[in-house]
């Protein structure tokens, strides 16, 4: 059965090489959608066979293609133990997410043959696109952290290459570089986790018993790992305690902070706007920021074992949550809205792993992945009509663009967590696992942060539910402003290429949260789990009270203000304009960075030009000179005439003579005296 | 006394430093290949006289076939550098070894 | 059998009277009649200890073939006869001097360890009929390849002169129009000598007429 998964990876992947096989960039595109769909047909059969296996089958299934032998026996016990596995690992995690990255994929694909029609690098947006997802699929299949590293730099690169597609515009070369360099702090964090975790536990993984047909044990396997963290909490690992596992797991946190764009490291994420619509889609719903999401519920096991770590994860996602539902409600650029309401939706995956809420966590990167890619398929076609990013350029869409107001709708409706669609379901299974404040392994956080983050949810579900209705009531109600060349009547819906993905997902942004409902909850709960970790998900009313009606009420709000504005809350609206502009700034982070890169590195760094213009320089013009001078010296020797080489010559044979003489009768100490 | 192998080192001897004072004296290019020459005898009497009075019956007269290939190796050199001096004799329109001064630096 | 004293002594001091003559005659043509005289008293020197078959060669070669090559290069370079073409360089005295104590430390290392290079025997056999047969039989076993690697040398050698003295087809058509452009620079000086030589003599007609050599006519 999982003879074929491989193919899942590697269509992707085979499709990229060949798209610059076709004389047209149009067949280009097609074999990359026709890659992706056979990833998608695939995934979603293993789903199929999985979810009808799941009590009786071996849990996890890894389909191992060769084991790679460590090159010489370099000191024992640390280079001779390197014994990755490359291969593919099929479990309930990473069967349920294959497929939403693969059909998202394609729906962005398939919305981008519209989106993208004329552009210079056509054929090489979709190439990298399908890279992009061959690399996605990679990490998210990957069986070690070996292999997922890889992958994790691949989707590094491959964002980098899109969010810089019109690398020609300063802006999107600049928000590529700073994408691909912010990210790279937490790309460290997760290469010292790596390094250091082999260090401490290659050893005992190798003394392990292998299992047959595979001898030597793979010292990056998943699960071997989530063994080896249980054990050396409990102290039976050599070598190994519990500031091991905390260093560990923090190394880890960097690593999925940096690529999940998280408080402090979110820079990135809302300048990567400046790249296609279709990409912001992809690398916000399934592909760039789900790889953190995904590494931290990979190393599951690790942080359980380090229960403190798992509070700062909670923490920090709160305020994350917090800070982008605060600057989303601020801003006025449809991406940038958006994308901050991806920094929000994230943080609260963080809190909803920090408080033991594993499931929720997956459940709710699975629903974020439809209806984050319904809004920026969306607004891309928003974006494209109107000729602008400004919310306050936009207005009077929902009679020109009924197709897409729709989905538009759908999309707001369920980020806002709009009861029955597929952000409440997901948003409300993380309020009940905060309020439920249990780990799978029994432990909770403190009482003081579990009131803390509560306070933050409630926040985040008020103001979540207010911003993507603002963005809504700005561009679909209303009139359109006045402007300068624009003309309003050639506002209309685009072409079925890129209205097909919007219906798609919006019928899934509906649907999709019914996984959530009593009874398949558990089930998906239980289906995404690792093995031997307690399934604690269950409905409650108290979430759904708190989040639901918290949601409804912002929704409210929104209507009140910027649906009807109504006078009163106007004023108090205009009252909070500075804080407004503050925070549409994101609290001038970004400001901040520059402000820090700056003193600490810029200006030290200058001094270094200095070394290297008045020493180095210095000692390199002294070298040539004195050689110059040297050889102005030498050359009278060469006077170009012959005999007095000849003379030269003779002298010197008559000299090695003499001392060859010499030292064979012995006249030379220690030369040729014994004769 | 009897002439041995000495007398004929020091004529050798002598010859070689002559052809070497040739060499190093004359500006004229033919006079200092004359003087190689005189050089070349000098060597070869040197072997001769080791064949003649260092006798080894397991490899007679080793120093004679020498000589002789040393023979040859002047005369395939004569030849060659003839060659080579009517080439700079053409290109200079002198055979005057002291005006190649193209090595000059 | 010995070497005869007079014999040896009258030879060598001809052999370095003649290379003495060789390296110190201005006269270059002199000098290589000298070198051939001096190669002639070498081969008479191994006749004088009884290398019979090198001192054929030797005059073969040396004072035969190689002569001729030499004569034939003085002959081929304009200028190498000349009187101020033959001098000395000026470091001639230190080259004097080091080719003097080059000779002092040679001989000086021969007389030191005389016994050393000496065998007492010389086989009868060689004295009788000559080192021929023997000499052949060295070359053609023990010395069998050096002895063919020459040959090749040689074939090497003769090809090499031969591509070095040729004038290639460039070298020639320059020296075509080297030898057009004199030999049409020799017609010009020629006319005009010619029409000089006219004009003098029309003039000298005139002269004689004004010296009143006209009256007669």
């Amino acid at each position: 059965m999982y003879n074929l998964t491989w193919a899942i990876v590697l269509a992707p992947l085979g499709a990229a090489m060949m798209a610059y096989l076709p004389e047209t960039p149009r067949r280009a595109a097609y074999i990359t959608i026709l890659g992706t769909a056979a990833s998608l047909v695939l995934s979603i059969i293993v789903l199929v066979y999985r979810l009808g296996h799941i009590d009786n089958n071996p849990y996890q299934a890894l389909i191992t293609f060769w084991t790679i032998q460590p090159v010489g026996q370099v000191g024992p016990g640390f280079v001779a133990d390197f014994h990755p596995q490359v291969g593919i690992l099929v479990d309930g995690l990473s069967a349920a997410i294959m497929p939403v990255v693969a059909l998202v994929s394609l729906l962005v694909q398939v919305y981008s043959l519209g989106y993208m029609r004329g552009d210079a690098g056509y054929r090489r947006f979709f190439a990298t696109i399908s890279l992009f997802t061959f690399a996605m699929l990679g990490l998210v299949a990957s069986p070690n952290f070996f292999i997922f590293y890889f992958m994790w730099e691949g989707v590094g690169v491959c964002s980098y290459l899109l969010i810089g597609h019109w690398w020609q515009k300063p802006e999107a070369a600049a928000a590529a570089k700073k994408a691909f360099l912010v990210t790279r702090i937490g790309d460290l964090g997760l290469l010292l986790a790596i390094i250091f975790g082999f260090s401490k536990f290659a050893a005992h993984v190798a003394s392990l018993p292998g299992t047959p047909g595979q001898e030597v044990n793979d010292p990056f396997n998943f699960y071997l790992l989530a063994d080896e963290w249980h054990k050396a909490h409990a102290g039976l690992v050599p070598g190994v305690g519990t500031r091991t596992l905390v260093i560990l797991a923090v190394l880890v946190l960097i690593g999925a902070i940096g690529k999940s764009a998280q408080l402090p490291l979110s820079t990135w994420l809302p300048d990567a706007m400046e790249g296609p619509t279709p990409i912001s889609a992809l690398i916000h719903a399934a592909t760039m920021v789900a790889a953190g999401v995904y590494l931290l519920a990979r190393t599951y096991p690790l942080f359980l074992e380090a229960p403190h770590v798992l509070t700062a994860v909670a923490i920090i996602g709160a305020a994350t949550a917090v800070y982008g539902a605060v600057v989303a409600l601020a801003h006025t650029d449809i991406k940038r809205i958006i994308a901050y309401s991806t920094i929000s939706h994230l943080g609260l995956m963080f809190t909803a792993l920090g408080v033991g809420a594993y499931s929720a966590a997956v459940f709710h990167l699975f629903t974020h992945a439809w209806f984050k890619a319904l809004l920026f398929l969306a607004a891309g076609s928003v974006i494209k009509a109107y000729g602008t990013q400004d919310i306050r350029e936009m207005g009077g869409a929902w009679r020109r663009m009924r197709t897409t107001s729709w989905a538009m709708l759908f999309g707001v409706c369920s980020a806002a967590g709009v009861i029955f669609f597929a952000g409440f379901w997901s948003k409300d299974s993380i309020v009940n696992g905060i309020l439920r404040n249990e780990f799978p392994n029994g432990g909770h956080v403190s009482g003081a942060v579990k009131g803390l983050l509560i306070v933050a949810v409630s926040v985040v579900s008020l103001l979540g539910a207010m911003y993507p209705f603002r963005m809504f009531f700005k561009v679909f109600g209303g009139e359109p402003a006045r402007r300068r060349g624009f003309r309003p009547e050639r506002v209309r819906d685009s072409g079925p290429s890129m209205l097909i993905p919007s219906v798609i997902l919006a019928a899934l942004s509906l649907i999709a949260g019914f996984v959530g409902i009593e009874g398949a909850r558990y089930t998906f709960a239980k289906f995404v789990h690792a093995a031997g970790q307690n399934v604690n998900e269950g409905f409650a009313f108290g979430g759904v009270l708190l989040g639901g009606s918290l949601a409804l009420l912002g929704v409210g709000i929104a209507y009140l203000v910027y649906g009807r504005h109504v006078p009163v809350l106007e004023a108090v609206r205009e009252r909070m304009a500075a804080l407004g502009r503050v925070a549409a700034e994101g609290f001038y982070l970004d400001a901040a960075y520059a402000w820090a890169v700056d003193r600490l590195v810029v200006r030290p760094a200058a001094l270094f030009p200095r070394i290297d213009t008045e020493v180095t320089d210095a000692v390199a013009d002294g070298a040539v000179q004195s050689a110059g001078a040297a050889a102005l010296t030498v050359r009278r020797l060469q006077s170009g005439r012959l005999q007095l080489y000849t003379l030269r010559a003779v002298v010197g044979v008559g000299l090695l003579a003499v001392g060859v003489t010499l030292a064979a009768t012995g006249h030379f100490p220690g030369v040729g005296g014994s004769r | 006394m009897t002439i041995g192998i000495t007398h004929l080192l020091v004529v050798s001897a002598a010859l070689f430093t002559i052809g070497i004072f040739g060499l190093l004296s004359r500006r004229n290019s033919i006079a200092m290949l004359m003087s190689v020459e005189l050089m070349f005898n000098g060597v070869n009497i040197a072997l001769v006289a080791f064949a003649r009075f260092g006798y080894n019956a397991v490899h007679p007269l080793t120093g004679m076939a020498f000589a002789l290939f040393v023979i040859t190796v002047a005369a395939a050199e004569v030849a060659v550098a003839v060659a080579l001096l009517l080439l700079a004799y053409r290109r200079h329109d002198t055979v005057q070894a002291d005006e190649f001064n193209e090595l000059k630096g | 059998m010995t070497v005869n004293p007079v014999a040896f002594y009258v030879i060598s001091a001809a052999v370095v009277g003649a290379a003495i003559a060789v390296v110190t005659v201005p006269n270059i043509v002199h000098a290589a009649f000298a070198l051939i005289a001096c190669f002639f008293m070498v081969g008479a020197l191994y006749f004088a200890i009884g290398a019979d078959f090198l001192a054929a060669t030797q005059i073969l070669i040396y004072a035969g073939a190689i002569p001729v090559l030499i004569i034939f290069a003085i002959m081929l370079t304009r200028g190498s006869m000349s009187r101020e073409g033959n001098g000395f360089v000026a470091l001639w005295p230190v080259a004097a001097l080091i080719s003097m104590a080059l000779a002092a430390g040679i001989i000086t290392v021969f007389a030191a360890d005389r016994g050393a290079w000496r065998s007492a025997v010389y086989p009868q056999n060689l004295l009788d009929n000559g080192t021929t047969e023997t000499l052949g039989r060295v070359l053609l076993n023990t010395y069998a390849l050096p002895f063919e690697v020459a040959s090749v040398l040689l074939l090497v050698a003769l090809v090499g002169a031969v591509v070095l003295a040729r004038r290639d087809e460039r070298e020639v058509a320059m020296e075509r129009t080297e030898g057009e452009r004199r030999a049409r620079q020799e017609r010009v000086r020629r006319r005009r000598e010619a029409r000089a030589q006219a004009r003098a003599q029309r003039g000298g007609v005139m002269a004689a007429v004004d010296d009143g050599t006209g009256d007669a006519t």
